[in-house]
């Protein structure tokens, strides 16, 4: 009995998920052959270099161009902070990404380049989004959006202005195919279509906003699941590990018994101390894919300053004007940042802190307007720069420099409801890692729509320091006794994968064509343990259960379990594993496929069951 | 189908504004919707055939106008611009019209879609697109009658 209604509940769940646009409030679009409208996941192909070649489908990534001409200071700032907020919908899967200046005004134009300009329009328009799609499957293949630049804009919500973020906020929802409202229930949402000149209220979503989205956009992905290994050198009081390279090379510092601070190398086996000559105290925060290592020493004297290590032999690194000078990061081209700071002796005698960027010939500054300090913590292969800085209040916060757009841009990051955040890696991919929380400490894992918080286990504090490209990640945790213990974060490697035709889906077919239902599992360190196995096809005509047994758990290549045609309908081919080897149903780890059975010339309203 | 739903952010307009504005206001019915590209071949349009029931404001030059606005499907490409509600074959209406570019009895709609009212079970209601402005101004989910008495109103 407990097994059927847990087949009618899973069943109802994804009938709910296939019908939701009866359900909510939002409103979606459709072709006229009956397609909603939509971005489409980005499709890849890797080359495997034992042969063959790979297509995936990744998030859908709607990315914009900005032409600055006409706009006025901040806009640039404003748009940003309206496509994270879309950005930032963690039970949606797609990214809203800025993607750098241009000179392109040819607003409307199918030129394949989604662009943001201020230009002129009809009086009574204040912006337009004109969007462009294949009518025979709604992927959605140029939009750009045109303020009017007859308008007052502004980024503080004057009163009788327009607030740039709270217009591209619901202008956006727009460009993702999401629809105004207007009840009198509706006045709360990004998407009601009524506003007023001062509101700000859209730049912030609704939880019906965040319903339609994640219809459109949904993510299904399995959870990500991390196991945490703690690495102390040995004999250490205290360990801090700082950075990790794609080798899984690692560097940080620890206290030895005599209370002394040493920097180290791990080359994944081996722990080797590093001493900057004749220094008091040394700390490695930084190493790349060629082993070159960045960090700080102390000098007889006490003060600190940067050091480059190449494996030979070391080089100091101080900023010209700094009384102390720190380095954090390194990237593959051998640039570095880092943080200075001197006393303005002129002035106030104030200590004056500074972030860095030196590329071995000059150092250039990084300074937050409006910061007590700014420091730099880590550089990427394509010149983004992340760091932090304190405010006047005290409170600081993560920001991304993005020198690889337009030299100027600044990307602030805090942590929803965190408090104190500072972002101290930034891999390849441009996944970003940091803490939040001041005095206690978490770490936080931001990339692309997952922002996860990642606490080493029963820890007091966590602080994560780097992620490689390798779903890697190190930083340090302190224990019950306040001490500090390196760790290292593995992706757990458990996948479960269920594929029509080699596709995640949905696949629409022809009511004729055999369609090859495959799947395959990989349960990393889960291998052996029992788990219960199912499978359902829900379908236009009901919902069937497949199989159902209790196995340990195995490696499965991936395996074609049926090769056939089905009528025309919508199916949902169903594959679930759970590790209470119990008989009773659990979610714990599940993949699945939508197959849709279309005869040609038929559309969405023909199938049974599907409006 | 559904109502279109991209939009873009528009000044609100009442029914007495957009009535000043227009050259005609109609209550018809469409007949046929035909999607092309424009004479630039950079962007797609949609030709409405409405046939006039009534003329509630405006000198009738003919009994059935053509309505032009942007967007539309042709072939395998579709364009979607803001705040255009497109028009659908057998829909009953009521549309505050300006002169197109072409002369003759060639249309568009002012407001973009703020300028299309469709008519239910003896009820006005307008969508597809986003304003800033007073929703106590905006004439919406109305019944017919009022609406046209509104328009009367304002045009004298």
């Amino acid at each position: 009995m407990r097994r059927i209604f847990d087949i009618l509940l899973i069943g109802f769940i994804l009938f709910t998920l296939v019908m939701a646009r009866d359900i909510y409030a939002f409103k979606i679009y459709k072709t006229q052959r009956g397609f909603d409208v939509k971005w489409h996941p980005k499709v890849s192909t890797i080359v495997n270099p034992s042969g063959g070649v790979y297509t995936y489908s990744d998030s859908p990534e709607v990315s914009y161009y900005f032409n600055p001409s006409g706009a006025k200071v901040g806009a640039l700032a404003a748009l940003r902070a309206s496509m994270g907020t879309w950005t930032g919908v963690e039970t949606a899967d797609f990214t809203v990404v800025y993607k750098g200046i241009t000179s392109n005004s040819e607003y409307g134009t199918l030129d394949y380049q989604n662009i943001i300009t201020f230009g002129p329009l009809d009086i009574y328009t204040l912006a337009l989004n004109t969007v462009w799609y294949y009518s025979g499957t709604g992927k959605i293949v140029d939009s750009d959006i045109q303020f009017n630049i007859v308008y007052n804009w502004t980024t503080n919500g004057s009163p009788g202005t327009f607030d740039l973020q709270n217009i591209a906020t619901h202008e956006l929802g727009h460009t993702l195919f999401l629809g105004d409202l207007y009840g009198s229930s509706d006045r709360e949402k990004t998407m009601y279509g009524y506003g007023e000149p001062g509101e700000t209220k859209k730049r912030t979503l609704h939880q019906d906003d965040i319903n339609g989205i994640t219809y459109l956009y949904p993510r299904f992905s399995n959870q990500r699941w991390f196991i945490f290994t703690s690495m102390d050198y040995p004999n250490a009081v205290e360990t801090m590990i700082y950075d990790i390279n794609n080798s899984g090379q690692t560097v940080g510092a620890y206290i030895d018994a005599g209370g002394e601070c040493h920097g180290f190398f791990h080359d994944g086996t081996t722990f080797t101390s590093i001493d900057y000559p004749d220094a008091e105290e040394t700390r490695a925060y930084g190493l790349n894919e060629g082993g070159e290592i960045v960090g700080q020493y102390a000098d007889a004297g006490g003060l600190v300053h940067g050091f480059l290590y190449d494996g030979t032999g070391f080089t100091s690194i101080d900023h010209p004007d700094a009384t102390e000078t720190m380095a954090y990061g390194i990237n593959d081209s051998g640039q570095i940042v880092g943080s200075y700071y001197f006393y303005n002796y002129d002035v106030t005698e104030e200590e004056i802190h500074c972030g860095f960027l030196y590329d071995g010939a000059g150092f250039t500054i990084i300074f937050h307007s409006g910061a007590t300090k700014t420091m730099a913590y880590d550089i990427n292969d394509s010149g983004r720069i992340v760091g932090g800085y304190y405010d006047a209040s005290g409170e600081q916060h993560g920001f991304l420099y993005d020198v690889l757009y337009d030299g100027t841009s600044v990307s602030l990051f805090d942590y929803p409801g965190g408090g104190d955040t500072v972002v101290l890696g930034i891999n390849q991919a441009g996944a970003i890692t940091g803490s939040y929380g001041g005095g206690d400490e978490h770490g936080f894992f931001y990339s692309k729509t997952t922002l996860t918080t990642m606490d080493y286990p029963d820890a007091y504090n966590t602080v994560l320091w780097r992620a490689n490209d390798n779903d890697q990640m190190v930083g340090w945790y302190t224990d019950k006794n306040g001490r500090k213990h390196g760790f290292l974060a593995n992706k757990e490697t458990f996948h479960v994968d269920v594929k029509a035709n080699d596709l995640d889906g949905p696949v629409f077919v022809n009511p004729v064509e055999p369609v090859a239902i495959s799947l395959s599992i990989s349960p990393g360190d889960m291998t052996g343990k029992e788990a219960d196995w199912w499978g359902f096809l829900l379908s236009s005509y009901g919902a069937f259960p497949l199989f159902s047994f209790k196995a340990p758990l195995v490696q499965v290549p991936e395996t074609t379990l049926l090769n056939m045609p089905w009528p025309l309908g919508w199916y949902v081919f169903l594959f679930v594993l759970d590790n209470a080897p119990d008989g009773a149903f659990e979610l714990d780890w599940y993949d699945y496929v939508i197959v849709v059975s279309l005869p040609a010339g038929a559309g969405l309203e023909d199938i049974p069951d599907l409006e | 189908m559904l109502a279109s739903s991209v939009q873009a952010t528009m000044i609100g307009l009442s029914t007495e504004k957009l009535t000043r504005d227009s050259r005609l206001i109609v209550m018809g019915k469409v007949q046929e919707v035909r999607s092309h590209w424009d004479e630039t071949g950079q962007k797609i349009e949609s030709t409405a055939r409405v046939q006039v029931e009534r003329f509630l404001k405006g000198d009738p030059l003919a009994r059935v106008l053509q309505v032009v606005y942007d967007g539309g499907e042709v072939g395998e490409i579709g364009m979607k611009v803001s705040d255009v509600s497109p028009l659908e074959r057998g829909e009953e209406v009521i549309l505050f019209l300006k002169q197109g570019a072409r002369p003759g009895t060639v249309y568009r709609m002012v407001g973009k879609g703020q300028g299309k009212y469709r008519l239910e079970n003896g009820i006005a209601r307008k969508s597809g697109f986003s304003i800033v402005g007073d929703p106590q101004e905006i004439d919406n989910n109305i019944p017919v009658s009022d609406l046209i008495e509104k328009i009367q109103k304002a045009d004298r």
